[in-house]
């Protein structure tokens, strides 16, 4: 099976900190990948990186066989990829339809694929109702279905989802679980951060474990679990089983 | 309030500056260091300098006078004043009070803190030495009586700073809807601008001027008559002097009527305005003391004090209900009313309906008309792009006016220049808004570097989102110019190409502006966050090479106005069909350049972004 995403020692520090220290990424096209990590450990920057977000301190990236460190073959790339990053990119003075019309056209798509699919997405979503509403009047959760919205307009291959349920409420997240299982059932591929745990769990078949800006595990679901619930081999891996909390005699105590 | 809190407020804000300093770089820090020497020796300056006017320049004027003085350093501090005011309108809190509800901190320091940080400006570093200079000076200059200009000026201080903290706080209260925080700041912005050039339109109108002009029409009548005489052989020649010589000196006499009559009118709207507007207290109370009179000081003094006890006490009111979300309750509506279902239902979109973001423009690649219509859409709503987009009209009405106003007899050959002036002053006016392109879309632009769209289509649409705008502005100065000052048809016309050129050539700066020194721009605010000095220089720079950037559209006619004044070409119309081919010469030359231009933001398109989503703390 093809790669979507292949590292090789892929490398970003911001002055002497190592954010991402030479990470060797293979996801296989038409895998739910969950990239896991506690926080800082580098997610975020290698997302950034693999979109063309942030330039890389070394190694060598490729994106559906594609180099994306190449401004024409990045450009190539950028056709057959929707993203998600962890700050949006909304025009605060645009209204949904509006920004997701701009999306379809810097796609390319034709004016009424992109009616017709915005229509869906927005009414899936449950933003239709807010035809008048600009981005910057938007709830964090509102903003965050806007970006996934416009992330699965141009119907790309693969999918890069910076903490996609962050602020997103329970119903919407049920929608947004079903859509993406769909999604990579069809065999297009997700590249997924978050902190719900549960939700890697259900949905992810491989995943990542980043620390420290070091890649320590790599695999399938089944492989990575070992038997345990990812949560346990998550703090195993991530070493949060070691930390044995200090005690505090006067949160202990009788309160004062 | 608790000492311990108040220290603890004053530590933070001292930390939080050097930290800021620290990560602004080493340059950064030279240059504010530079800046803070600068301004602690106009400080020092500003001292001596009152100080001396008023012990040695002003201990023997009149009382009126002395108003006057006071009148004129009011009216400059208020003046510097609501600049600074203009370019921070909303309140920006040094330390926002929603970090301390939960905590159980006095609010009151927190407020007390954030007032007193909010004096630190360019304006009452200088102004504040200066007044209580001139205020000791004229201690020493008039007398112990003078003493009390010193609380009347402490008063004036605090009525007038505790008055603008209010109204700050008033205005981030009314910005908690973000649809009215546009509407207000428009609005707000264009009243600053308006009244700061006030002078200006009353310089235009000059009702002064009427009686002087009508005197000089009385002596010119009268000189005529009288050389009319002289020639009709109805006066002797050696009648021609002496009666020449008494026009002169009746003219004399009545201006010096007038001149006196005219001061007198001054005083007394002066008198008026200072006492009815609570900024004139001050130049009043100083008249009153120069005249042995206490009693306007010390009224004064009462109600700056007043005014400033109350205004703080509103602000702090205000500031309670903004961070305790009164402002943004609402009213409770009863369940299932008639507008609930209203809301639900009507606002379904025609899915039908064209909107502006969907149109092509001929001949333009898709992606480009994207970003151009987008862009547009954005700009047309955004408070930020509306103040920079309404400068160039207030200026372009006051500066063309007053042009016009004093420069009537410019011949019809040359007008074109000056056409051409007033287009580089609206593209001048645009270039902070085009020069920092991609400032103003924020969070935005990661949507244009995530995107797949080739570069040069980027800046196409961008430049292309500016052009109705920049369209409009230079047509309706030109509209103008021909109605006051009017062109020949041949020129008119050829200023019409003119108007492509100047902005394609405006364009191909700002695309360089945008890409290597770019600015973080806060929401809402034309107020450039985190700034760093080489950007801020680089513009300037851009600034000062912009008429030299626009030499090749006025070529034509340069080149029309030398061959007719040589006499070798006369009565053709050279600069329409010149303008043309410029024109034509600067699309080609500026689609060539933008393919270069292209590449450019996409090998920095990652520095960019990193600048333009920092936020300021």
């Amino acid at each position: 099976m093809s790669l979507a995403i292949e590292t090789r020692q892929l490398s970003r520090y911001f002055n002497d900190f190592r954010a991402v220290n030479e990470i060797n990424l293979s996801v296989e096209r038409g895998t739910f990948y969950g990239f896991l990590g506690p926080n800082g450990a580098g997610k975020s920057t290698t997302i950034k990186m693999l979109t063309g977000l942030l330039a890389p301190s070394g190694g060598e990236m490729l994106v559906l066989g594609k180099n994306v460190s190449d401004p024409k073959e990045a450009l190539e790339v950028k056709r057959h990829v929707g993203v998600i990053p962890e700050n949006l990119s909304l025009f605060d003075n645009l209204t949904a339809r509006e920004f997701l019309t701009f999306v379809g056209r810097m796609y390319l798509l034709p004016r009424d694929t992109v009616r017709t699919r915005s229509n869906e997405l927005l009414e899936l979503l449950g933003l239709d109702n807010e035809d008048k509403k600009l981005t910057l009047e938007y709830s964090h959760g509102m903003k965050k279905k806007l970006a996934l919205a416009a992330a699965l307009l141009p119907n790309p291959d693969l999918l890069f989802l910076d903490e996609p349920f962050e602020g997103v409420d329970a119903v919407t997240s049920r929608v947004i679980r079903d859509l993406l299982a769909g999604y990579v059932a069809r065999g297009s591929t997700v590249f997924l951060t978050t902190h719900i745990l549960e939700i890697v769990e259900k949905l992810c078949t491989h995943v990542g474990i980043i620390v420290r800006g070091c890649l320590v595990e790599q695999a399938s679901m089944e492989s990575i679990r070992q038997g345990l619930s990812l949560e346990d081999r998550f703090l195993q891996v991530a070493g949060g089983d070691e930390a044995v909390a200090p005690k505090i005699s006067w949160l202990e105590g009788a309160a004062s | 309030m608790n000492i311990e809190h108040f220290r603890a407020f004053t530590w933070l804000r001292w930390r939080i500056r050097i930290n800021q300093l620290k990560r602004g770089g080493i340059g950064n820090t030279i240059v504010l260091a530079m800046l803070a020497v600068s301004l602690a020796a106009g400080a020092t300056g500003a001292l001596i300098g009152g100080f001396s006017v008023g012990c040695f320049v002003l201990a023997d004027v009149s009382p009126t006078i002395l108003m006057y003085v006071w009148d004129g350093i009011v009216a400059g501090f208020l003046f510097s004043w609501m600049i600074g005011l203009m370019t921070d309108l909303q309140r920006t809190d040094s330390l926002s009070l929603d970090k301390f509800l939960h905590l159980p901190v006095s609010l009151r320091s927190a407020f007390l803190i954030n007032y007193l940080s909010s004096l630190a400006g360019m304006t009452m570093i200088l102004f504040v030495p200066m007044m209580f200079g001139l205020s000791l000076g004229l201690v020493f200059g008039r007398g112990a009586i003078m003493l009390l200009m010193l609380p009347l000026v402490t008063a004036f201080f605090w009525a007038v700073t505790a008055v603008t903290y209010q109204f700050q706080g008033w205005l981030a209260s009314m910005m908690g809807n973000p649809r009215r925080r546009r509407t207000i700041i428009g609005g707000v912005t264009i009243s600053f601008v308006l009244l700061a050039q006030a002078p200006n339109l009353l310089n235009i109108l000059r009702p002064w001027g009427r009686s002087e002009t009508k005197i000089a029409n009385e002596r010119l009548e009268k000189v005529t008559k009288l050389s009319e005489d002289l020639q009709a052989k109805l006066i002797k020649p050696e009648e021609y002097a002496p009666k020449y010589q008494q026009i002169m000196d009746d003219e004399k006499a009545n201006r010096d009527a007038h001149d006196k009559q005219m001061d007198q009118q001054l005083e007394v709207y002066v008198r008026l305005l200072n006492m009815v507007l609570p900024p004139g207290w001050l130049p009043l109370g100083a008249d009153g003391l120069a005249g042995g009179n206490p009693l306007p000081t010390l009224l004064g003094t009462l109600g700056f004090s007043l005014i400033g006890a109350g205004s703080l006490w509103r602000a702090y009111r205000t500031t309670l209900r903004l961070y305790t979300g009164q402002f943004t309750a609402g009213s409770v509506t009863a369940p299932n009313t008639p507008a609930v279902v209203k809301s639900a239902t009507s606002a379904k979109p025609d899915p039908n309906r064209v909107r502006l973001v969907e149109y092509e423009i001929s001949w333009i690649p898709e992606q480009a008309a994207g970003v151009a219509f987008a862009g547009f859409r954005s700009l047309t709503r955004a408070p930020e792009a509306k103040m920079l987009l309404v400068m160039p009209i207030i200026f372009g009405v006051i500066f063309g006016g007053i042009f016009i106003a004093n420069a009537p007899s410019i011949p019809p050959a040359y007008r074109p220049f000056l056409a051409f002036a007033g287009m580089a002053m609206m593209m001048f006016s645009m270039q902070q808004l085009i020069g920092n392109q991609f400032g103003y879309d924020r969070a935005g632009f990661r949507a244009f570097v995530m995107g797949p769209v080739p570069r040069r289509e980027i800046l196409m649409g961008k430049n292309l989102s500016f052009f109705p705008f920049a369209a409009t502005f230079c047509l309706i100065v030109l509209i103008g110019i021909q109605c006051f000052l009017p062109m020949r048809v041949d020129h008119l016309l050829g200023c019409l190409p003119q108007v492509i050129t100047v902005f394609l050539l405006m364009c191909l700066l700002a695309n360089l502006l945008s890409i290597f020194a770019p600015l973080a721009i806060a929401a809402g605010s034309t107020k450039a966050t985190n700034v760093r000095l080489l950007p801020v220089l680089i513009h300037m720079m851009a600034m000062m090479c912009l008429p030299v950037l626009f030499l090749p559209a006025i070529i034509p006619f340069i080149i029309e106005i030398t061959l007719s004044e040589l006499g070798w070409l006369t009565g053709v119309p050279l600069a329409l069909g010149l303008n043309v081919i410029v024109t034509l010469a600067t699309v080609w030359g500026y689609r060539r350049l933008l393919t270069w231009q292209g590449d450019l933001l996409q090998s920095r398109e990652q520095r960019i972004l990193e600048v333009v989503t920092s936020k300021g703390e």
